[in-house]
């Protein structure tokens, strides 16, 4: 064997063995992340879907029941109600979310006294924890000794106190109200910050062609900020729908079922009644509309991958 | 020399690539399984020796502290390390379901009927025949109602400690100025003392809640509905004709007293503080609840609390029926530590001595689980007596049948207060909510066949 043989047999293995060892380090670093994903997320997923199909209740063992929880939900005398208000809850105050967020963006991206201040507390009621934001409105709204009561009366706006929470076509406006209030800080956040990515170049541009402020708001900044948009929208419809702790805290559901949502539904049979097959397979029926909505922005984010690269 | 220097070269490259591996495998390792060591302190039975009692916050602070005190005082007389841990009754059912599940139990926790009738099948409770035929022996027997919610297949599986019962509060004065000497004997005259007697909108007649989230009207209205002849299940405990006459004169008469404008405007928005709150604040004459408004008066309103008369629910044309419930009960758990349970249910005949359970009752509320007590001082107080002589004779929660997990499902659905906000809130007649309430009960007692 020439030395010349040797070294470059060596230099093979010793390539083979770096990409080797690269190929190890690559995966061992990632075994943490994915015993992670698998435990906190794959399993629990995966024991949900099974449970669905169960007739589990707690601290008593399982037999597999087939779809019989499914229809047991469907068959739910308020189902079709509880979509309509969950969908209610989530598109309109989305929207109003979006459109307060925006204009908050637009206030506080100009320069003005006290602007860093306005900007903290703008975002005040995001950290607010939500049973906290839920027990203050709460109370706020509350028909015997509330806030808003207490000053239309005094105002002499109202002869008679207002039963919001009590109040058939109050009590989704007043829910709605929290949620909004809670929530539209973070468009705001987005907004200013996709804002503040636009170039002045752009503006000045076009206010020497000749461009108004509405011009410019929906031919400049409206085009640039609609990635940012998408992805709010996207990810605020999905948490909204979700909302349970402000309707449980403010109304539990009521007047009759006006503000009853389906997160509602599943706390009730899997928390109060222990019933976690069916919690589980109420769960399960909101995925698909949840997953499409995930489906949708995973793929908007890829594609914007893609144009960067 | 090549080899040697390349050798050398990878030696050094292999060696710090495992030695970055290592430490970061430890590292990952040491961070996931510091909650885990952290948290095994937290779970009990994997806490060492100390024992684990979970017990409820109530109404009366007073008494859960003097509690608290004479476990500590029975820990240390035994020589034992105990955790006692004190939180609302919603949060120990809550950490009891995962507890079950996870296989974790306490040693010791506090049980109220509706967990008693939740975990009985999960086969959880110890069996405690023994030391319940002792303690009833040595108190002079227990009231009924309690028996009868803890024995199954002719076994005790938990202690009963107190019972309660939902009573009638109301302002003595403004029905004694409205003219009215006597509480209310049948519902017609209580609708009627309270439509005489309000002054709206500064007090309104009666507060009981028209939404789910007010549970408290639920026991009202089952009251009523039993005293109007209806009931939901037979004596069997099997789901019974529920679209009969009499639950349709039950519903009738429930919309027509809405109609007599006698309840706030804003109970349809009402939780279930929303009665108490009313009364405190002075607004309403009639409402039906445990003994907290009195507790609340005695701390923050003495001298409204003379001005609050207590009475049995009002009787209607086929009965009167007044509830009783478990508020408070303990039960040793089914832990597999033999050691543990004996202690277990040494702690709780010592919470029955005479000192520490008469002592206990003076600062509480509700009414004791056994029978030797009625000549404390505490129930010369008429308010007090109420109480105690409502859980002597109440009904348990799914009347007139025994209590079972197919009724406390259905009426965790809030059924008759739903009932009553479709007719009033949704403007249903009482036909079509008895239909809906005739459907939520076949579907729930269907899957318990």
């Amino acid at each position: 064997m020439s030395v010349q043989s040797a070294v470059l047999r060596h230099t093979k293995y010793r390539d083979m063995t770096a990409r080797h060892k690269e190929w190890v380090l690559g995966y061992a670093m990632l075994v943490p992340a994915f015993i992670f994903i698998l435990g906190l997320v794959a399993y629990p997923a995966a024991w949900a879907i099974y449970l669905a199909f169960t007739d589990k209740v707690i601290g008593q063992t399982e037999h597999f029941v087939g779809f019989k929880n499914f229809a047991f939900i469907i068959g739910w005398p308020d189902f079709g109600h509880m979509i309509l208000n969950t969908l209610m809850l989530a598109v309109v105050g989305v929207g109003i979310k979006a459109f307060v967020g925006l204009s908050m963006a637009l206030a506080l991206n100009e320069q003005f006294f006290g602007r860093t201040v306005v900007r903290a507390l703008l975002f005040l009621p995001w950290t607010v924890p939500a049973f906290v934001a839920g027990l203050i409105w709460r109370w706020m709204y509350d028909d015997q000794n509330g806030l808003f009561n207490w000053a239309l009366l005094n105002l002499g706006v109202i002869s008679q106190p207002i039963s919001w929470l009590g109040d058939i076509h109050w009590a989704m406006p007043a829910v709605m109200s929290v949620v909004i209030w809670k929530g539209f800080p973070f468009f705001a956040i987005a907004y200013l910050a996709g804002m503040q990515a636009i170039s002045s170049e752009q503006y000045e541009a076009a206010e020497v062609d000749g461009a108004n402020a509405w011009h410019r708001f929906f031919y400049i900044t409206v085009p640039s900020l609609r990635h940012v948009m998408l992805v709010t929208v996207m990810l605020s419809l999905i948490w909204t729908a979700n909302t349970f702790d402000i309707v449980f805290i403010m109304t539990r559901g009521g007047p009759s079922n006006a503000t009853e949502v389906f997160p509602m539904l599943i706390y009730d049979q899997g928390i109060r009644n222990g019933r976690i097959g069916e919690a589980s397979a109420a769960a399960m029926l909101a995925v698909p509309v949840f997953a499409g909505l995930i489906i949708i922005l995973t793929r908007y984010l890829g594609d914007k991958d893609e144009e960067r690269v | 020399m090549l080899e040697k220097t390349m050798g050398t070269m990878l030696t050094r490259r292999g060696v710090a690539r495992r030695t970055l591996l290592k430490t970061v495998g430890l590292g990952v390792g040491a961070i996931s399984l510091a909650p885990v060591i952290s948290a095994c302190g937290m779970i009990p039975g994997l806490g060492g020796d100390k024992m684990t009692v979970w017990t409820d916050a109530t109404f009366a602070p007073p008494s859960d502290d003097f509690q608290t005190e004479q476990i500590n005082k029975w820990a240390k007389s035994k020589n034992v390390e105990v955790e006692v841990t004190r939180e609302t009754g919603d949060n120990v059912r809550q950490k009891l379901q995962a507890a079950i599940e996870s296989k974790q139990l306490p040693d010791v926790t506090q049980v109220d009927d509706g967990r008693f009738t939740a975990f009985y099948k999960s086969g959880i409770f110890v069996d405690h025949s023994d030391m319940f035929a002792e303690i009833g022996k040595q108190w002079g027997g227990w009231y009924p109602s309690g028996q009868k919610i803890v024995t199954i297949d002719g076994k005790q599986w938990m202690m009963p400690y107190s019972l309660d019962s939902s009573l009638m509060l109301y302002r003595q004065d403004i029905l004694q100025a409205a003219g009215f000497k006597e509480p209310p004997k049948t519902w017609d005259e209580l609708f009627d003392q309270a439509k005489k007697a309000q002054t709206p909108p500064n007090i309104y007649g009666v507060g009981f809640q028209v939404n789910k989230a007010g549970t408290d009207a639920e026991t009202t209205y089952n009251l009523m509905m039993l005293s109007y002849g209806a009931s939901i299940v037979n004596p069997d405990g099997k789901l019974g004709n529920v679209k009969s006459p009499e639950m349709l004169a039950f519903l009738n008469r429930l919309k027509s007293s809405w109609e007599m404008g006698i309840y706030p405007p804003g109970v349809t928005g009402w939780d279930n503080a929303g009665n108490n709150t009313a009364l405190q604040d002075e607004k309403v004459v009639f409402i039906q609840n445990p003994a907290s408004p009195l507790v609340w008066f005695r701390t923050n309103k003495p001298d409204m609390l003379p001005k609050i008369g207590v009475s049995g629910a009002p009787a209607g044309p086929k009965g009167q029926f007044n509830t009783a419930y478990i508020r408070d009960g303990f039960a040793v758990l089914n832990t597999g530590n033999q050691k543990r349970m004996d202690l277990g249910k040494d702690l709780i005949k010592f919470l029955y001595t005479k000192d520490v359970y008469t002592g206990w009752m003076n600062l509480a509320f509700p009414a004791p689980a056994v029978a030797g007590m009625e000549d404390l001082a505490i129930w010369k107080d008429p308010q007090r007596k109420g109480f105690l002589e409502a859980v002597k004779t109440g009904v348990l929660l799914g009347h007139p049948g025994p209590p079972t997990q197919a009724y406390s499902e259905f009426n965790n659905r809030q059924p008759l207060i739903s009932a009553m906000a479709r007719m009033v809130v949704d403007g249903w007649t009482p036909e079509k909510a008895l239909d809906e309430l005739a459907q939520t009960a076949e579907d729930t007692f269907s899957k318990y066949k």
